[in-house]
């Protein structure tokens, strides 16, 4: 059973000050799954994500990698995994093939493994063009895919990616998910959060729907949907707010 | 045997910090090659530190030739380990530190982040300025006492050490408390609190007594650079116990502050909140509710009265920012901090009987300038949203320029609370204050001219402790463009301070006459402002934008 669990996630909670964000979290992602975390704006998705990765410290729960305890093995459980989180902290100042070789370096790969990596990487996000320009004159998807390569060159178990196709042209997010679907065929397991419940549906195999700070359903999506679209059961499960539409009476009245 | 994976580690680690080494000077070298304006940043940080670091080594040559050269050597010692904290916020855009937040999702140990980029702050412009300062020192101390040759270059080492990990913590701390508003406010306070001490006390020491300076000597030499400088000259007189007490002061203080820092390093990779940098700024929702109450009844009307006139809308939503915006929070108060003790500095000096608004009102336009010379480029990202409405872009400059008056007006008030607190004379207070507030119209007219001629976009949400175009091309055109402003702004007001002076007092006449003058100058600044502008507010925003990309 402990073979099986790629990720497993129990109490998790952070507060700042009186605002809770993430309100005891238990998570369960299986090995090999395509995992996805649905919640609204300012459900914890983001948050959480960032406490199973090590970049914020919880105030309480345990967050298990590959059977590491992430809190008390940090340096080991970074090394099992790839992240490409949301507000993309880069090397600005580096070309992207820069970019991923000192990536590279510093997750001590070899130096002939790092360069090998590196022009490979390029080739595959079909970024040789821009492997000389610096990192802080690529377009946003650009800036997305060169990530996604420094985060999965050192072949990690278990990849999470924050909101990777938010401000992505169809064509780079078709690319971004053709390298994961390829990563998840090795036997790596992908964590991702969205908004688009589209693309959850599509890729995903398992799901989790998180609402003010706590999961409120998680499991293989088509238990969690039963039978439904995932949007129906997301917005059942989150409270959809109704407009009244008479408070913007004045919307239907156009300046003449 | 059991050695090998401790070998393995240490031959890791090694890697690791070649990987860092490499790691800053292509970053160095990849600024020097793309960017002009780094490159010309880069000239003239070389010659202002050559300049400087000549400096020490001629102070250093002269104090050791008298007997009483200690004092010197702690003050050229501790001026250095100053320049150290203070110059890596202004080198942002030349000489980038390996942040260590960049490597937060990398399996590295708290050690081995320390190491690398203690040794990626070894390198650069800075650190090559000081290693040749400090030779230049080992040399002239060598060849006055060669004995003491081995011992001066132990010196050398702790005062690198001491400046580069005194830099990198401070810079650590500072980063990590400015994700926080009160911490970043702490931070501007205590930075800029520190800075106007030292500025008072530089100017007050050619007027302080013997006594007083040895008294300064004295306490230098418990500071971590002020000990280093006597150990050095300790040593070229041979005084080898008195000099190993104070180096090995220093190193545990070197010690304490490195293990300080690497906390601090652990701390801030854990603690970086999500989202931080991804705020929606709410800021146009009053032009925006201002908009949809044009249609409110389906037929476009005037909003009657005064106080919904757009420049009144933009000045309400502006005096919000001034204090939810980091930026300009921080101008605020480092213009009250700096500004303020500079003011009543001044004003000692001159010993005048009345509250020196003559001197505080230009004066004050230093530390308010950076907002009040760049109207259109404070949060340039959501200038479109306003424009969007319609505004005319010479009433959005006036609302601008009246919410950025408090930058202006606040350090002379400050300053003239301090000046009754100090000489017990509160009559001419109240007359100041309202000449302070209306003379404001002068340079805010001239700001918002400059804001149309050189608009210079800021992110919102910029550390206050960066400045990004500080020593750049850019930077310094900006800065000439300032001066200049200052100096228009100056003489424009220098009739009013003339009358005021001539008249012994700050009375109505001085008062009405201002309000006048200072209003013609804010609006045909405005107006000019929109004439400039060739009436294409959009393509200035655009332009403004594209800047921030």
């Amino acid at each position: 059973m402990e073979r099986e669990t790629a990720v497993r996630v129990a109490g998790l909670r952070k507060a700042y000050g009186p605002r809770v964000a993430v309100d005891g979290v238990d998570l369960i992602v299986p090995r090999g799954s395509f995992f996805g975390v649905v919640g609204p704006n300012g459900a914890g998705k983001t948050t959480s994500l960032r406490m199973i990765t090590g970049l914020l410290k919880p105030d309480a729960g345990t967050i298990e990698i590959d059977g590491i305890n992430v809190w008390e093995n940090l340096v080991e459980a970074k090394a099992r995994i790839g992240v490409l989180p949301d507000d993309l902290r880069l090397f600005e100042r580096l070309t992207g093939a820069e970019l991923l070789y000192y990536v590279a370096r510093l997750r001590r790969l070899d130096e002939t493994t790092a360069r090998r990596r590196t022009t490979e990487v390029l080739r595959a996000m079909g970024l040789e063009n821009e492997a000389t320009q610096l990192v802080t004159d690529y377009s946003q998807g650009t800036r997305k895919k060169i990530a996604l390569g420094a985060a999965i060159l050192h072949v990690p178990r278990v990849l999470f990616l924050d909101e990777p196709f938010e401000s992505v042209d169809p064509v780079s997010a078709r690319l971004l998910q053709d390298v994961l679907q390829q990563y998840r065929a090795a036997g790596g397991t992908v964590v991702l959060s969205s908004h688009v419940m589209e693309t959850v549906e599509r890729l995903c195999d398992h799901v989790a729907i998180v609402h003010a700070g706590r999961v409120v359903a998680s499991g293989p999506i088509e238990e969690v949907r039963l039978g439904r679209s995932l949007e129906q059961t997301f917005l059942d499960a989150v409270g959809a707010r109704e407009i009244r539409l008479e408070q913007l009476d004045w919307l239907r009245t156009l300046a003449v | 045997m059991a050695n090998a994976p401790l070998k393995q580690r240490r031959s890791a680690s090694t890697d690791l910090v070649v990987v860092f080494a490499r790691l800053k000077m292509r970053l160095l070298v990849n600024a020097a090659v793309r960017s002009g304006r780094a490159r010309a940043g880069l000239v003239v940080l070389s010659l202002a530190l050559a300049g400087s670091m000549l400096s020490f080594v001629v102070v250093v040559a002269e104090a050791v030739r008298s007997a009483d050269g200690g004092p010197r050597f702690a003050v050229a010692f501790t001026t250095m380990w100053i320049a150290w904290i203070g110059l890596p916020f202004l080198l942002g855009g030349i000489d980038d530190a390996v942040d260590p937040d960049r490597l937060a999702d990398l399996p590295l140990r708290r050690s081995e982040i320390a190491v690398g980029t203690l040794v990626a702050a070894s390198i650069g412009v800075l650190p090559a300025a000081t290693v040749v300062g400090l030779c230049g020192m080992v040399i002239t101390l060598g060849i006055r006492n060669p004995a003491s040759l081995g011992f001066v270059v132990l010196v050398a080492v702790g005062q690198f050490a001491l400046c580069v990990v005194g830099s990198r913590l401070i810079a650590t701390v500072l980063t990590r408390a400015s994700r926080s508003r009160r911490g970043r406010d702490a931070g501007v306070i205590l930075a800029t609190a520190v800075s106007s001490g030292l500025w008072m006390a530089m100017q007050a020491l050619p007027m302080a007594s013997q006594r007083v300076r040895a008294d300064i000597t004295t306490v230098l030499a418990w500071t971590p650079s002020g000990a280093l400088g006597l150990a050095a000259y300790d040593a070229t007189f041979a005084r080898f116990e008195m000099a190993t007490a104070r180096l090995l002061l220093v190193l545990v203080v070197v010690l304490v502050m490195a293990w300080w820092w690497t906390a601090e390093i652990a701390k801030s990779m854990s603690s970086r909140r999500s989202g931080a940098t991804s705020r929606v700024p709410r800021r146009s929702a009053l032009l925006a509710g201002r908009r949809n109450a044009l249609s409110s009844t389906g037929r476009t009307r005037r909003i009657r009265g005064p106080i919904n006139h757009p420049v009144f809308v933009v000045v309400r939503k502006e005096l919000r920012y001034l204090l939810r915006s980091p930026y300009r929070r921080a101008s605020l108060l480092v213009g009250c901090l700096f500004g303020a003790p500079f003011v009543l500095l001044q004003s000692m000096r001159l010993n005048a009987e009345m509250l020196p608004p003559v001197a505080a009102a230009p004066i004050a336009l230093l530390f308010g300038i950076a907002i009040s010379h760049n109207l259109l480029g404070l949060d340039a990202s959501s200038l479109w949203i306003e424009l969007g409405t319609g505004i005319r872009l010479r009433h959005l400059l006036l609302g601008r320029a009246l919410a950025a008056s408090p930058t202006l007006v606040a350090p002379v008030w400050v300053a003239a609370l301090l000046t009754v607190a100090v000489r017990g004379d509160a009559t001419a207070l109240v007359p100041t204050l309202a000449l302070s507030v209306l003379a404001a119209g002068v340079p805010l007219g001239v700001g918002a001219l400059i804001s149309v001629l050189v608009p210079f976009p800021v992110a919102d949400d910029s550390s206050p402790f960066g400045n990004q175009s500080a020593m750049t091309g850019r930077g310094c055109l900006i800065g000439l463009v300032h001066a200049v402003g200052l100096i228009i702004s100056a003489i424009l007001l220098s009739p009013v301070f003339a009358f005021a002076v001539m008249r012994g007092s700050v009375d109505l006449p001085t008062v009405v006459g201002c309000a006048i003058w200072s209003g013609i100058v804010l609006f045909s600044g405005t107006w000019l402002g929109e004439r400039f502008s060739d009436r294409r507010p959009g393509a200035l925003a655009e332009t403004i934008l594209s800047g921030l990309r």
